[in-house]
């Protein structure tokens, strides 16, 4: 097992020089540069400021030079907020992001299990066709309408919580941002959980279980419940992402001061450190949320070999 | 030699004759028709759609204004003046800035169906030919092919496209390109996995006795025999792209003024949506009904093509 946990962070690494790459080469490509301002300045000063950020070396050695301060933690100064460094402006929103996010994944995991469970428990009854058509609604619903669905109804319409804001996390500026990003998850957990276990329950074992005599809760806790989890599991990856790209929406719509925020504004201000500083930062994460999904299956799974 | 063969083949393509009853051969394709039309919500949907379809084609032609023309009167006070009604020949009221949305969510549900359709089908063609090419020469080549999807699918595709907007402009063919790049992995998964489930095929055989080159194998056998899975994962991709595409312009980096897509229209009418309601409501209403449709029609497909469900 642990040699599998060892392997699979190995396997990681082509994959996070490869992301590392493309983000460099893009920023390398793009048209401007952060030191060109409107009136000029003397070529001998752009020359020094060039030296100081190695914008006069080859490629590959910027690249490397880029790679090195990567490894040590250093994303580089803004080139937007003058005096700040990407790692000044990145770490607070992260925090506030990940309160969000932590909230939104656990809500999304519990409820949307809970709802599919009921629905495949009711296959075919109006039970099952009410929330598997409320779960379609929040599927086609994606956050961006969500947000200002809930804020339309929530705070313009019945006043009762706050239209954006963070307020250092005071829980009646968490709710609405954690509902409009958990409902699209929610949804898609319930539709995924709910065809796993309708799989399931038609499956030998279950049948076996049943003619033991065993009481129901037994069979659907102790048989039915791993086997169903199997296709949740692996679809904790792309939840993962669900919860970055949200967050993008989450933190312009509301203004929670999360990540995504930075991400927008570094884009519509063409700050690239930020943005190279952003991308690589989430496909980290993302790169080892991937990673850990698969482990965690290999636990769940004993047919998976490693 | 090859004449006479062909001619036994067409023989068995005609219908038995037993007695007086004619008894036809039922194909896949044939079955899963029935089963599809059998579906009232997808048929349902499937209409919708194609009204929808229709809107976006031939809307343009029913409107007042031309989707840049600003109307200054209405433009004057756009909450009252610029509400919907069919006198003013607003039929969906204008913008904040006096344009005419019913043009306007014409000129977005063109954009956003053809972002759809195309950067899907641009994914597929892509996906299927590399999956089954992949499954089907298979030892070496496959892994290396499997890798690079691999590799690609663990990078977080939504910045790079974001980052690549920013970068090199907003223009509607990078949007295709980008979201076209991303999405023909998934594809290339699961054609991959159905090919190497037929490849060992007899009819794949006769192929390989007859002297068929491998490309024409995989375009002419393989193919056609994936095409099912292919057709269910097309119809679900389709909203997907749709939502991409809005979620992008929502952010204000899609489409270019005055061009707009119905994220763009969406993201306009959020801001004003407490005391412009219909600024949100009408390019809303389209998004969701036709999300919701494709979704549908996705599910029936799958259940009508499911061999299991016969």
């Amino acid at each position: 097992m642990l040699n599998f946990i060892f392997r699979r962070f190995l396997q990681a690494i082509p994959t996070l020089l490869i992301l590392t790459m493309l983000t460099f080469a893009l920023m390398y490509m793009a048209p401007g540069s952060p030191f060109l301002t409107e009136k000029g300045m003397p070529a001998e000063v752009l020359a020094n400021i060039n030296a100081k950020y190695h914008l006069d070396l080859p490629v590959w050695e910027q690249y490397l030079i880029y790679l090195g301060n990567l490894l040590q933690g250093d994303l580089g100064p803004s080139f937007r907020y003058l005096d700040f460094s990407v790692n000044d402006l990145v770490w607070p929103s992260l925090a506030v992001s990940a309160t969000i996010g932590g909230w939104s994944l656990f809500i999304a995991v519990t409820l949307g299990i809970i709802i599919g469970m009921i629905a495949a428990l009711n296959h075919n009854k109006w039970l099952d066709y009410t929330l598997m058509t409320t779960a379609m609604a929040g599927i086609v619903l994606p956050t961006f309408v969500m947000a200002p669905l809930l804020v339309l109804v929530f705070s313009y319409k019945v006043k009762w919580l706050p239209a954006g804001g963070w307020h250092g996390g005071d829980w009646q500026y968490l709710v609405l941002p954690v509902f409009a990003m958990a409902t699209h998850l929610v949804a898609q957990i319930a539709r995924i959980t709910r065809g796993s276990l309708i799989e399931v329950m038609s499956s030998d074992f279950i049948r076996t279980a049943q003619a033991k005599g065993l009481p129901y809760r037994t069979i659907i806790l102790r048989h039915a419940f791993k086997p169903m989890m199997l296709p949740v599991v692996s679809y904790l990856g792309p939840l993962f992402v669900g919860v970055l790209t949200g967050s993008v929406i989450i933190d312009v719509f509301f203004g929670t001061g999360g990540i995504g925020q930075h991400f927008v504004n570094g884009a519509i201000n063409r700050d690239y450190s930020m943005v190279m500083g952003i991308t690589v930062l989430v496909g980290v994460m993302y790169i080892a949320f991937n990673a850990a999904t698969d482990i965690m299956y290999a636990f769940i799974d004993p047919k998976i070999r490693y | 030699m090859l004449f006479k063969h062909k001619k036994v083949v067409s023989q068995l393509a005609e219908p038995m004759v037993f007695g007086s009853q004619i008894i036809e051969g039922r194909s896949l394709w044939q079955d899963a028709k029935r089963r599809f039309l059998r579906n009232k919500a997808a048929v349902g949907c499937l209409f919708v759609i194609g009204v929808i379809v229709l809107f976006s084609i031939f809307g343009s032609q029913f409107a007042q204004y031309s989707y840049e023309e600003i109307d200054w009167l209405a433009l004057s006070d756009p909450v009252e003046l610029g509400k919907p009604s069919l006198e003013t020949g607003h039929y969906f009221g204008t913008d904040n800035l006096g344009r005419d949305l019913y043009a306007r969510t014409v000129q977005g549900s063109q954009i956003s169906l053809m972002v759809g359709i195309l950067s899907s089908a641009v994914a597929i063609v892509i996906g299927t030919l590399y999956g089954a090419t992949a499954g089907f020469i298979g030892g070496r080549v496959d892994m290396i092919m499997m890798r690079i999807v691999e590799i690609l699918s663990a990078l977080p595709f939504m910045f790079m496209v974001i980052m690549l907007m920013v970068m090199f402009g907003r223009q509607i063919i990078l949007i295709f390109i980008a979201i076209g790049a991303v999405s023909w992995l998934d594809m290339a998964r699961i054609v991959r996995g159905q090919t190497l489930s037929i490849k060992n095929k007899e009819y794949i055989e006769a192929a390989h006795a007859c002297g068929v080159s491998h490309w024409r194998i995989i375009v002419r056998h393989i193919v056609p025999n994936v095409m099912g899975i292919v057709l269910v994962y097309a119809s679900l991709m389709i909203p997907g792209m749709i939502m991409f595409e809005s979620f992008i312009s929502f952010l204000g980096l899609g489409v270019q003024e005055p061009q707009t897509s119905w994220g763009a229209l969406i993201s306009e009418g959020v801001v004003s949506m407490e005391f412009a309601l219909w600024q949100l409501a009408f390019p809303l209403t389209f998004l969701v009904i036709t999300l919701f449709c494709f979704n549908f029609v996705g599910d029936g497909l799958r259940d009508a093509l499911d061999p299991k469900e016969r």
